[in-house]
């Protein structure tokens, strides 16, 4: 199980990621991220939300009222040009970051 | 199934957020805790452990209304993101209308005046009139002007607030112009000088001002009716 600063600082990646593919509404979100990270990764409502208004008030994510097949209405996130732009070198330094962790624990077992 | 929209609505009560942010997050809130609900077959749980489940998520933060107030207005948009997203297409859709402008003039292009006239009253009883100033083929090159710089603002992450004013950018400068300059007008020409600024106004803001705003338009159109497909949840 991951710990929780370590949760914490990978959740704005894990929705800007989770979010890259298509635009999702706040509980498919919440659930892709469980189901992708084999439930590494677990929002609940209350650490969901303000993280995703976060994102969108830093222009990162923009959320519109659309409809699911169903009919009801929901609002979806999407990630902006800015959020997209912002992707890629988070992505770089979460890789780097584990990259180094990996090293640390060879050297230690070696 | 407990009615999520009022218990959301319940757990916000006391947040500083306003009437219609609570409503609108009170909405979301439900559509999540009632997908939640739907949802607890598949994760093995029936109907009374499903509400219990989503009741626990809503008051598992005994300050959540304040967290989401302070999520929303935490970050209001710094020096860095306000160039990018205003003053920069603002600034450069005002340099390329102004150039636009002088290569018409330069080409040899007259304005078409319309002249305007004012009635006087008991303190200048004669009538004054002024001309609007109509650059049409100028007027036609603004809705693309007013289409980039929204387009622009837009691809930085602005709201539509800010892409409207991006995109009309060239006109809200005229009009700062007009308000510095309408008192001392007032004070030092009385009606004469209402009637040139009027036509003036009409001419480089209301008329300029609606041929941008048609090249912003489409932008605002596109991004409020937006249909997504959820079939992909299992």
């Amino acid at each position: 199980m991951i710990g929780a600063n370590i949760k914490r600082g990978s959740a704005e990646l894990a929705i800007l990621s989770i979010l890259a593919e298509r635009p999702l509404h706040g509980y498919e979100i919440a659930r892709r991220i469980e189901r992708q990270t084999r439930g590494a990764l677990r929002f609940t409502l209350a650490s969901l939300y303000p993280l995703l208004y976060r994102l969108e008030s830093r222009g990162w994510l923009r959320a519109t009222w659309g409809e699911t097949p169903a009919g009801r209405a929901r609002r979806y996130y999407r990630l902006t040009a800015a959020g997209r732009k912002k992707l890629a070198p988070l992505r770089k330094e979460w890789n780097e970051l584990f990259r180094a962790l990996g090293r640390l624990a060879e050297a230690h077992h070696a | 199934m407990p009615d999520w929209n009022s218990e959301a609505s319940r757990k916000l009560t006391h947040s500083k957020l306003s009437a219609d942010e609570r409503e609108e997050i009170s909405r979301e809130l439900a559509g999540y805790l009632e997908d939640l609900c739907s949802d607890a077959p598949a994760r093995g749980l029936d109907d009374f452990a499903a509400t219990q489940t989503a009741a626990a998520e809503l008051h598992e933060d005994k300050h959540l209304g304040a967290h989401l107030y302070r999520a929303r207005k935490e970050n209001p948009m710094n020096l860095n993101d306000r160039v990018k997203r205003l003053w920069l297409p603002g600034l450069t859709i005002l340099l390329a209308s102004a150039a636009s402008l002088t290569i018409f003039q330069i080409a040899g292009l007259r304005p078409y005046f319309q002249t305007v006239w004012f009635r006087g009253d008991s303190m200048t009883p004669h009538s004054v009139y002024s001309y609007l100033t109509i650059y049409v083929p100028w007027l036609c090159v603004l809705p693309f002007l007013g289409a980039a710089g929204a387009y622009w603002s837009r691809r930085a992450g602005s709201s539509r607030a800010i892409q409207v004013a991006a995109g009309v950018f060239p006109v809200l400068v005229f009009l700062a112009i007009f308000l510095v300059i309408c008192p001392f007008s007032f004070a030092f020409d009385g009606l004469p000088a209402a009637g040139s600024l009027a036509a003036a106004v009409v001419s480089w803001v209301v008329i300029p001002g609606g041929a941008l705003l048609l090249g912003v338009l489409p932008f605002l159109r596109s991004s409020s009716a937006t249909r997504y497909n959820t079939a992909a949840r299992s």
